[in-house]
């Protein structure tokens, strides 16, 4: 009984110096301080402590089943596919607590959103039906955030075809189609399927599950993969080019201190490939309309929205893969302390810091010419922008979308981001639903959430004093 | 007599609740060639990572020639050279690029010397660092580090992945080099033999402080070890360990002044010579 | 031209024994056995240092008591040299001296294996005497 239990009662432990229990304590009294701000939002006392009171539960039930299931494929390894039968146990039992977990906080979340926005659930006839089939829909994505982390491309993928077919407006569901059933059933058939995938191998699924686990391991640390498809080897080698033509100039400069680079994936000339192939598709879509090549509405729509979901996260995702290249870069930034004449103010090595501001400065204003273009030159119905600030939130994703197994008994290190991303989702809704902001200022408040954690991350990460407030000149 | 280059006084610093260093009094003279032993885990690496000022302390002074070593005058980093563990750094360099990069901070740099170097220890020049073998990318750390003839040159297992050769080559740079200029040198290091060669003193790291810092050679003449009855074992001035080996049985680590040794002998004691590596072993426990 | 009695030396690192105090009794011997000759010249500090890949202080260590022992003497302008009336490590006192240290450890042995004296001093007789026949 009590090994049963052990990998569902471990994550939560927090002991010596596996984990903040001061983290944990903040996380569990966090309703002080949610139940308040919700009362103020919604004035209905209820709901906002009702809510307020869920709120640390969801990243804690999160992060039980992403330990439990990262726990087990810790002990996956290609070599010690014959441990099996013990994991397949664990981790069924653990995907279905979770699942059952998280998708019942969903419901719960999408029923007093209704009540937030001020609509009755008794008041249409299949509200129930709603609910019970957003259960289903937030369930199924759940699943694609803990078990599609090593399968991104089929998950987006059903997910935009999911929106294509949809028009979806999150929480307030028109008329849900048979399509959106027959998706959700698409969704669990490949959830079970990939359950079974994992827990029975044969010797190929064994291969190949070690090398996803390489690759996986070497993105954590903000390298390169170690098994590459020809394809992502070409985009490799499109980037490398770029990169170290910047680079080559640079150097050639001799301004040292403005040009630390990072690593070759993550400079924003990575993105830059991804900037023409979004220009190109804005033009040709332009022209496609122009010409009348493509008469349907809806594959139209579809690029729309697919496009600007890859073409706006992206310069999120290259903050975030920053933190993880500063992380990476740590050792040399300490070198680099050493190294005089660098006109420094300040007690601490900001060289680095001040070079990452500027790429990635450089690559937001980069994309958002792309999102201005798009904002004047194609015309997205209000749908199409929610499904957009759902993409939008994407490059967040990877916040919780990250090799959990360095961090698996560290939970400081894992309920940080979940929290701030589940703030930030609240906050999403809230402000769509509630305060009616314009997409605009949505999008600008992600930003600066962002830009906020960045700085944060930044500084734990180079053992120095804040770069906000008291820093600041 | 010249103020020390490196002083730490009182010096703390735990990592989430793990105190590495405790209460960690170090002091090194201008001139000294000092070897870091400790066992894997110690703290070899952030004792010098604090002693340079790359990781911040809890609390206590960490000075470095005078200076708070959180804040170096830019003439005093000139003047020091580190080559950290890990020798994977930079990679996206190529050497040519890296060195360049280097030398545009550093007045002083010896472009003479790191031509030599690249060419005796066969270093490809517009090779991506992440290509070269990793006994290229520590000699190529070395390099970086003595480029621009610091007065200080602080050494994180420089060696580790080169094969004796390449080892007993580096030993030579350093004499004929770094320490013919009277460069302060402290290294740490697990490969003993290149310890004894080249340093004058070692200080062992043990429990999160300086256990024993002591010239080499008196450590090796002075130190025996002493096996006999522990009822009848003598206490000595300075004892380094004491243990029981057996019920009746102690093993004692003792520096032995002359007029002990000859007491000892003229008492039959069974004494032992110790070489460093035993020495090692017993001191880190 | 790196002097060719550089090849008389060797240390090794890891004995009992610290590097300067293997070379002192290195170059004794070699005095006293005659392959070093009065006269000679030793490699400079700096030479012998990068040849065993050993710091010169120790190596000046060596030398200082070698000298102070008198097996060497310094020549302004030339360096170390062997000293001439190093003759005298020739005499049989001296090289007897030389013997004691190990002497010294075959007694305490003998002493901890509870030998008596008269046994040790037949097998050592028909040790040394026996190969030279």
């Amino acid at each position: 009984m009590h090994t049963f239990f052990q990998p569902l009662v471990v994550p939560l432990q927090a002991r010596g110096n596996m984990g903040s229990m001061a983290f944990l304590k903040g996380m569990l009294f966090s309703p002080i301080f949610f139940v308040p701000l919700l009362w103020i939002v919604s004035h209905k006392p209820i709901v906002a402590i009702a809510v307020g009171l869920l709120v640390p539960v969801v990243p804690l039930l999160f992060i039980y089943w992403v330990t439990l299931i990262n726990y087990v494929h810790l002990q996956l390894p290609a070599t010690n596919a014959h441990l099996l039968p013990r994991i397949k146990h664990r981790l069924f039992v653990g995907l279905l607590l979770g699942w059952l977990g998280i998708s019942f906080i969903a419901t719960i979340l999408f029923a007093l959103a209704h009540w937030l926005g001020g609509i009755e659930l008794s008041e249409t006839d299949d509200g129930l039906q709603k609910v019970a089939l957003f259960w289903l829909i937030s369930s199924g994505l759940m699943t694609y955030f803990v078990f599609f982390i090593r399968n991104k491309l089929a998950a987006a993928i059903i997910w935009c075809t999911f929106i294509y077919s949809q028009k979806f407006e999150l929480l307030v569901l028109p008329d849900l189609s048979w399509q959106v059933y027959l998706l959700c059933l698409g969704q669990i058939a490949i959830a079970l399927g990939y359950f079974f995938r994992v827990t029975h191998p044969n010797n190929k699924r064994v291969v190949t599950l070690h090398k996803q686990f390489a690759n996986q391991a070497q993105w954590a640390k903000g390298e390169r993969a170690r098994y590459r498809t020809p394809l992502l080897a070409a985009i490799d080698t499109l980037n490398q080019y770029l990169y170290l033509f910047f680079m080559r100039h640079r150097i050639n400069t001799n301004k040292p201190t403005l040009y630390f680079g990072l690593g070759p994936l993550i400079h924003w000339s990575s993105g830059f490939p991804i900037f023409l192939i979004a220009l190109a598709i804005i033009v040709g879509m332009k022209l496609t309309g122009l010409t009348g090549i493509f008469a349907t509405n809806d594959i139209h729509e579809f690029i729309n929205i697919g496009f600007f979901s890859a073409a706006w996260g992206l310069p999120f995702s290259i903050i975030t893969n920053s933190m993880n290249a500063i992380e990476r870069t740590k050792k040399e930034q300490r070198l680099m302390y050493l190294l005089p004449n660098q006109n420094q103010t300040s007690n601490t090595n900001r060289t680095l810091f001040r070079y990452v501001i500027k790429n990635n400065a450089i690559s937001f204003f980069m994309f958002s010419s792309l999102f201005v273009l798009a904002k004047f030159f194609l015309d997205l119905s209000k749908a199409e922008w929610l499904a957009f600030i759902i993409f939008c939130a994407l490059p967040l994703y990877t916040l919780i979308l990250r090799d959990f197994r360095h961090s698996a008994f560290n939970n400081s290190k894992l309920l940080i981001p979940i929290l701030f991303y589940i703030l930030i989702m609240i906050i999403s809704f809230s402000a769509i639903m509630y305060w009616n902001l314009s997409v605009w200022g949505w999008n600008f408040g992600l930003v600066l959430v962002s830009l906020i954690l960045f700085s944060n991350r930044w500084n734990s990460i180079m053992d120095a004093p804040p770069v906000l407030p008291a820093d600041c000149p | 007599m010249k103020p020390p280059i490196v002083e730490l006084n009182s010096v703390f610093k735990s990592f989430d609740q793990h105190s590495v260093l405790r209460d960690l009094n170090w002091r090194i003279e201008p001139g000294s060639v000092i070897g870091l032993l400790g066992r894997n885990g110690a703290g070899k690496s952030t004792l010098l990572e604090c002693l340079l000022g790359l990781r911040g302390i809890d609390r206590g002074s960490n000075l470095l020639f005078g200076e708070s070593a959180q804040h170096l005058s830019s003439a005093t980093q000139e003047n020091i050279g580190y080559v950290p563990q890990q020798s994977d750094l930079f990679e996206w360099f190529t050497t040519q690029q890296m060195l360049s990069y280097f030398q545009s901070f550093y007045p002083r740099w010896n472009q003479a010397k790191v031509e030599q170097l690249i060419s005796r220890w066969d270093i490809p020049t517009n090779r991506l660092i992440s290509k070269l073998s990793v006994g290229q990318k520590q000699r190529l750390s070395i390099i970086r580090a003595l480029a621009h003839q610091p007065a200080l040159l602080v050494l994180d297992e420089p060696v580790a992945s080169l094969d004796p050769s390449g080892r007993r080559d580096f030993l030579r740079e350093l004499i004929t080099d770094v320490i013919e200029r009277e460069t302060t040198v402290i290294f740490s290091t697990h490969i003993l033999s290149d310890l004894e060669r080249i340093a004058m003193e070692v200080a062992f790291l043990n429990d999160g402080r300086i256990k024993l810092q002591e010239p080499l050679d008196n450590l090796l003449e002075n130190t025996v070890r002493i096996i006999g009855d522990t009822a009848s074992l003598p206490t000595f001035a300075k004892e380094l360990s004491r243990k029981q080996i057996s019920a009746q049985q102690s093993s004692l680590l003792v520096q032995l002044t002359a007029s002990e040794l000859a007491q000892a002998q003229h008492n039959a004691l069974n004494i032992d010579a110790i070489g460093l590596e035993d020495l090692f072993i017993e001191l880190t426990a | 031209m790196p002097d060719p009695a550089i090849q008389l030396f060797s240390v090794t690192a890891g004995s009992t024994e610290p590097i300067y105090r293997q070379l002192v009794e290195q170059v004794t011997r070699l005095v006293a056995s005659g392959t070093l000759q009065p006269g000679q010249s030793m490699p400079s500090v700096r030479e012998l240092a990068g040849a065993l890949a050993v710091n010169p202080m120790t190596i000046s260590k060596a030398y200082s008591l070698l000298e102070t022992s008198g097996v060497l003497e310094r020549q302004r302008g030339i360096g170390m040299l062997i000293a001439q009336h190093s003759n005298n490590t020739r005499k049989i006192d001296r090289r007897i001296e030389l013997l004691t240290p190990t002497l010294n450890k075959l007694i305490f042995e003998a002493n901890q294996l509870e030998l008596d004296a008269d046994t040790v001093i037949a097998q050592l007789t028909s040790m040394l005497k026996g190969p030279a026949q």
